[in-house]
């Protein structure tokens, strides 16, 4: 009897385990879906989010290859879709794909422009299409977003695939304009309360639709007297909600360039032309030199506002053996990560020297020289990088983003773990990174690693290998994790 | 029974939710989600204890403790288990007997701001220290060093800044050099007690 007792409650438990845990999991499912509608729109990497085989299959709508390269229809339309974020907006009806798109040929350094894909959920129905953004106003916002006032055009597009019937094409709101919903954010920012473009980071709660206006050539009545190119197009109808429009997007604009607010460069370019003019290339070489390398205290050197209007690159001043004191209106910084000889008991010194970019480096990239670049509206956020020099690797970080923010929690987790594993890499598994050659794959990795695990930095950083070993021109790799495996780096000269 | 039913169900979901999938030692520096660092060869055990000794008319009393297979959540979809040393301080001016800053023994994980980089090498144990918001997070790193036929002592030595955020997000203090250094910059011995 107790036997069978026994046998009883062992089947009760099971199957009480096996219910709850069921229950659990429909409750987990259950959250699952309310988050993801509760997150309309978020921001992901073309590369990353090409591995979603929803976008894929749509790009591959658009461009009839099986490869996220340059395609036959970038060809035909003369533009490059860039490899930075696409924002993606998803409604209880539409998912858009907002992408920023570089034209071959440039007509203005003000504009910039967006490729919108976007599917219909019910009918699995694609309209695309391009919008010209020319800003009169643009500044930086929070939620790594920005202020926009400006005019905007709208193209469709000539490839096959898309807006094949008139019921996905775009609703015309009058002759030479249409209407787009924008997806906006009220959320406050520095104790501004100016409303902004959303972007990832945007509260659902203070995420709003924007009905905007936009000239539209293609829509245009040939018989009425408003002009495509006028600027003034006549007054459209207004219509009720952005399900009376079709389009759908948040405008995505590129990082500005070095040396121009007008002038939009990528990471690679940033550094290509900052690091190759002759004053840079100087003050470069006077510190890839072995006695700055052997030297008790780091050295180095940043660019800053000299007091007739123009810059200069100021030396820096040491603070302790592994510190520098960063300017208060740095734009970007070079220096050297010197040896850090450390003896241990058994009488083997060791250099204990981190040769990559440190987080205290990244910090003062983020919160001293990315906000100044940013608000001071001289030098554009991605003017600002910074370059280490060791006798071991040159590498150097530059923003993607104009804006970065990571809680002390979290920076302080990243730092940790950086001393944790480079202390690792250099000294308890010293007999297998045995080569600077070794060490310096290990530590790009574990560097490209914690970038990744970091709240606030993930995404928001990219890291490049210098060559210097001509003397006329630093030579820039990018460095970044394989999206499919990353425990490999992949190498992207520029 | 009710009791122990709950326990099991709690048991079986939080093991289902961050489970351990592959135990590697401890100093590992790449490794998957999952993965637990584990101090195998109880490398920790000698610094495991309260230590005292006295610089520059200074005494210092630091309670290192082991947490075992502690969860690390990235917050970027990654998680893995270490054990991890951790410690709390205590610092006396014996000129005045003030006591200048404490948490000796607090046993709360986010409140010990002396922490163990990974594992020892070589009798050297790599420590960093982490201030409080008051000192601007400012953050210093020393080395414990065993010594050969005295378990019950530690050498204290190698003190250097870390390159951290703190000075810049500081206004009360133009230089890092007039934070409180609240940590010693010399040798001397630490005693077990």
């Amino acid at each position: 009897m107790k036997q069978k007792s026994k046998h009883t409650l062992k089947k009760l438990l099971i199957f009480g385990i096996a219910f709850l845990l069921a229950s659990c999991s429909e409750e987990l499912f259950d959250e699952a879906i309310e988050s993801s509608n509760k997150r309309a729109i978020k921001e992901v990497r073309f590369n990353e989010l090409y591995q979603d085989s929803k976008f894929k299959n749509l790009i591959e709508k658009v461009s009839h290859t099986s490869n996220a390269a340059r395609t036959s229809f970038e060809n035909q339309n003369g533009f490059t879709i860039s490899d930075g974020f696409v924002k993606v907006i998803e409604t209880d009806s539409v998912i858009s794909y907002t992408m920023l798109i570089e034209r071959d040929v440039v007509t203005d350094t003000i504009s910039f422009e967006n490729l919108v894909i976007q599917e219909n959920k019910f009918n699995t129905s694609e309209k695309a299409y391009s919008i010209k953004y020319t800003p009169t106003i643009i500044a930086p916002s929070g939620d790594d977003s920005f202020y926009y006032e400006g005019t905007e055009e709208i193209k469709n597009l000539a490839f096959t695939g898309f807006n094949r019937a008139d019921s996905n094409a775009i609703e015309t709101a009058s002759n030479c304009s249409v209407y787009i919903v924008q997806v906006w954010c009220s959320k406050p920012y520095n104790g501004q309360t100016k409303h902004h473009i959303a972007g990832a980071n945007c509260d659902i709660s203070t995420q709003y639709y924007k009905l905007v206006s936009i000239i539209s050539p293609d829509d245009c009545d040939l018989t009425n007297s408003g002009s495509p190119n006028s600027g003034t197009p006549d007054a459209p109808q207004e219509p009720t909600g952005p399900g009376d429009t079709g389009g759908i997007t948040s405008p995505v604009k590129p990082n500005q360039g070095f040396g121009g607010s007008n002038v939009f460069n990528t990471p690679c370019q940033t550094l290509t032309t900052a690091t190759n003019t002759a004053e840079y290339k100087a003050k470069f070489n006077g510190l890839n030199q072995p006695d700055k390398f052997t030297a008790p205290q780091e050295s180095g050197f940043a660019l800053v506002p000299n007091t007739t209007g123009g810059y200069y690159n100021q030396d820096l001043i040491p603070i302790g053996t592994t510190s520098l004191k960063p300017p208060s209106n740095g734009i970007n910084f070079t220096h050297v990560h010197n040896n850090q000889p450390t003896l241990y008991p058994n009488g083997i010194t060791i250099d204990t020297g981190v040769k990559i970019l440190s987080p205290g480096d990244i910090d003062v990239l983020s919160n001293n020289m990315l906000n100044n670049n940013t608000t001071n509206g001289t030098f554009a956020p991605s003017d600002t990088f910074a370059v280490m020099i060791s006798n071991e690797g040159i590498f150097a970080i530059v923003p993607t983003v104009d804006y970065i923010f990571v809680l002390k929690e979290d920076y302080d987790n990243f730092d940790f773990e950086y001393y944790l594993r480079s202390l690792e890499i250099l000294v308890n598994k010293r007999d297998i990174y045995n080569t600077a050659e070794k060490r310096k794959k290990a530590l790009e990795k574990m560097l490209l690693q914690l970038i990744d695990e970091t709240p606030g930095l993930k995404g928001k950083l990219e890291l490049f290998e210098g060559n210097a070993s001509d003397p006329t021109k630093i030579k820039w790799t990018k460095k970044s994790l394989n999206s499919s495996n990353p425990n490999n780096v992949d190498q992207t000269p520029c | 029974m009710k009791k122990i039913l709950i326990l099991c169900i709690l048991l079986t979901v939080s093991s289902r939710a961050q489970q351990i999938t592959t135990i590697v030692p401890i100093g590992e520096p790449f490794f998957e989600s999952g993965t637990y660092l584990k101090d195998i060869d109880n490398t920790f055990l000698p610094f495991i204890g309260t230590w005292e000794g006295i610089i520059n008319n200074k005494k210092y009393t630091i309670n290192l403790i082991k947490f075992p297979q502690h969860l690390h959540n990235t917050g970027t979809g990654k998680y893995y288990f270490r054990d991890v040393i951790k410690g709390g301080l205590k610092v006396q001016d014996l000129t005045t007997n003030i006591i200048l800053y404490d948490n000796l023994f607090s046993t709360i994980y986010d409140d010990l701001q002396i922490i163990g980089l990974s594992s020892p090498y070589d009798r050297n144990f790599r420590f960093i220290f982490r201030d409080t918001d008051e000192n601007c997070n400012n953050s210093m790193q020393f080395t414990l060093q065993t010594i050969v036929g005295n378990p019950n002592q530690l050498k204290y030595l190698d003190f250097k800044f870390t390159d951290g955020r703190s000075t810049f997000n500081c206004p009360q203090y133009q230089t890092r050099e007039q934070l409180p250094r609240t940590i010693p910059d010399g040798i001397f011995i630490l005693t077990k007690i």
